[in-house]
């Protein structure tokens, strides 16, 4: 009896996270325009040192791209490289090019059908792809390992892939207009009057969140909040009563969560959030939890509802 | 694509009536050696349109030591070799194996225990394996030790749940059948409640990789056994698997019961302890490799006893065959069919009818 329990519990659970990829898209955005390379002529062969230290020695610049996370493939869409990419994941929605292209498994990668394309470079992201990498670099396929574990590893893992595809010019520029736009994101919010406390909340029951030092915890902060989660919780999770105390002022759910959320006991009297129906969803499920060049249209999705959620309070007190 | 080998039940119709044991070992030979080279020879829809059965073919012989002087090589972008070579074979081989032993020691486990409801994973190896798969996953170990830090704990974790169950159910050197049974399930369920308490306390919430990588311990894969862990099986197998059946005739007086068997000449202490320690040895290779697959320990022995009668020099190669040819089928449908579902999942599905149907046979 426990067995099966904890069987429907673990695929809940990993429902629950693919769904966290598995997004629609509700606007649709035109593909980043960066003007085309002029000078600089990539030279080959040449090594990339990817995010674990490993070097990968590409003779040519790589021609049949297959990118394993929803992530990378929006990258190499950013980096021109469209028409290079010849495998995706069925969570791959965004640019709409992508979703034509051939489909190399969704939540599980299937190494088959990624080898079955020839290509010429894979991207990963580390931890994620981690079983897709093993099993890859067992056949020596030539696997390039991103992290995307904070903004700054993001913004690494667009110029590692623009230093891999001899696009180095366009990736310098993608990435330092994430940062910049980041900046002055953090910059205009550095004037609302109080912080409001956000809860991140991927799922109900059970109620995983994600602590300080996370990917969110650093949107939530350039968006002008705190983490209603300051400090690290075990697995991740939290119980019904320690939202209670933690009294967030907004959450962060998707949508099909927030009826759940509502129902909560307690929570529509005790939690700020749920009594001021402050749920915030991006306009594109993916664009907040996906670490890409999308990534500062969510933040500042998000600021700016942070931004009414402080005006509407003239008289908070912190 | 030629229709999915029929498994058990073509064999099982044609053989039950009279027992020719030998004609039937020969008919499971063929029929797993052919449902091997299905599974080896195909691929999901995307991926068959690129490799071909006669590419298939081509790399096979490409790696046969006569053969591969006369073979056209391969283009040289092409990925047949590595699709075919180092994922395909080594989880079609691994696969037999670990059907095959899973599926003697459930004879053997049945036969000593007298317990038609015995099956490998009764003795706590099961429990005791995942637990060791789901820390060294938890920890983020798996690529220590070469690679193999996640089968070794496995292997250890699932000897050590089975000696503690050896040493509870002993008393001055004497073993009760009855008794190593219930410890047997008690510390499984201690282990198994481990498991839990380990995903919820050392998870986190972000890594999705090890969610799916749990989950198909938990519910059995053949998807990332490579040729050394085949190698792994054979040496564990074939040791424990030779344990089992120089064992033969001992299991055979074992039928009359312990007290018979003694006055046959049997030392009935000393023969438990050599089968539950091949037993345990050749279970904890096949759940370190391929996680907990359910139902082909407790259902083939059935099967194959309806086959071919009671005589375990006969019953114990037959339940190898079947339980080879019941996984390697079961991996067939996943890997072709049902995008790479966790093989444990689809003998369940399979099984529990067959154990059902067998079930009212029996009563009839």
């Amino acid at each position: 009896m426990s067995r099966r329990n904890l069987l429907c519990g673990l695929l809940l659970i990993a429902f629950v996270f693919a769904g966290r990829h598995g997004v629609r898209l509700d606007a649709v955005q035109p593909p980043r325009t960066v003007p085309p390379k002029t000078s600089s002529v990539p030279i080959y062969p040449r090594s990339i040192k990817d995010a674990r230290g490993k070097s990968l020695t590409l003779l040519h610049p790589p021609q049949r791209i297959v990118s394993l996370t929803p992530s990378n493939t929006e990258i190499l869409f950013a980096l021109q490289l469209g028409k290079k990419v010849v495998g995706v994941t069925e969570a791959c929605d965004f640019p709409a090019e992508a979703k034509q292209k051939p489909k190399i498994g969704g939540f599980q990668i299937n190494i088959e059908r990624v080898l079955v394309q020839s290509p010429d470079l894979i991207v990963a992201v580390e931890g994620l792809n981690a079983r897709a990498i093993e099993a890859l670099e067992r056949v020596k396929a030539p696997v390039l390992v991103v992290s995307t574990k904070s903004i700054a590893d993001t913004l690494q893992a667009v110029r590692t892939i623009g230093a891999a595809t001899g696009t180095d010019v366009i990736a310098n520029r993608v990435a330092s207009d994430m940062q910049s736009s980041l900046n002055n994101i953090l910059k205009a919010q550095s004037s609302l009057r109080w912080k409001p406390k956000v809860l991140m909340l991927y799922s109900v029951n059970p109620i995983y969140t994600t602590g300080p030092g996370s990917y969110i915890d650093e949107i939530i902060k350039i968006a002008g909040g705190r983490n209603a989660v300051d400090k690290p919780t075990s697995g991740d999770k939290l119980s019904a009563e320690q939202v209670l105390v933690l009294r967030p002022d907004v959450i962060i759910t998707g949508k099909e969560t927030q009826p759940q959320a509502e129902q909560m006991p307690g929570w529509a009297q005790g939690v700020p959030a749920v009594a001021k129906k402050r749920f915030f969803h991006a306009s594109d499920d993916a664009i907040l939890v996906r670490p890409c060049p999308r990534l500062p249209k969510g933040v500042k999705e998000l600021a700016n509802y942070l931004r009414k959620v402080v005006d509407s309070e003239p008289n908070h007190k912190p | 694509m030629t229709p999915a080998p029929t498994s058990s039940k073509e064999s099982q119709s044609f053989a039950s009536k009279k027992r020719h044991p030998y004609l039937s070992l020969m008919a499971l030979v063929f029929l797993l050696v052919g449902a091997v080279l299905v599974n080896i020879g195909s691929g999901d829809a995307m991926v068959s349109e690129k490799i071909s059965p006669g590419t298939v073919l081509q790399v096979i012989r490409l790696h046969l030591p006569f053969l591969s002087s006369h073979t056209p090589p391969l283009p040289v972008e092409s990925s047949a070799d590595s699709i075919v070579w180092e994922l395909r074979a080594p989880g079609a081989v691994g696969g037999v194996l670990v059907g095959a032993l899973l599926a003697m020691a459930g004879v053997a486990f049945q036969s000593f225990l007298q317990n038609p409801l015995a099956d490998p994973y009764m003795v706590g190896v099961s429990s005791g394996a995942a637990l060791g798969s789901v820390l060294v996953i938890l920890m983020g170990g798996t690529g220590l030790l070469l690679g193999w830090a996640q089968p070794i704990a496995a292997f250890a974790t699932g000897l050590l749940a089975t000696a503690i169950v050896y040493f509870l159910a002993q008393k001055q050197g004497r073993l009760s059948s009855q008794t190593f049974l219930l410890a047997g399930i008690v510390v499984g369920t201690f282990f198994w409640s481990f498991v839990p308490l380990a995903i919820s306390l050392g998870n986190r919430s972000g890594n999705l990789d090890r969610q799916s990588a749990i989950l198909s311990r938990l519910l059995g894969s053949l998807q990332s056994i490579t040729w050394s862990h085949v190698v792994l099986l054979a040496v564990f197998g074939g040791i424990g698997g030779l344990m089992l059946w120089t064992g033969a005739n001992e299991l055979d007086m074992m039928a009359f019961g312990e007290e018979s068997a003694a006055h046959l000449g049997v030392n009935v202490e000393g023969f438990k302890r050599r089968i539950i320690l091949a037993g345990a040895l050749v279970t904890a290779a096949a759940v370190s490799v391929a996680g907990i697959i359910a139902f082909v320990g407790l259902v083939v022995p059935h099967i194959a006893r309806r086959i071919v009668g009671p005589d375990h020099r006969v019953l114990l190669p037959t339940s190898f065959l079947l339980g080879g040819l019941v996984l390697t089928s079961a991996d067939w449908l996943s890997r072709v069919y049902l995008a790479q579902l966790e093989v444990g999942v689809i003998t369940s599905l399979i099984g529990a009818p067959i154990f059902c149907y067998l079930l009212r046979r029996g009563l009839n």
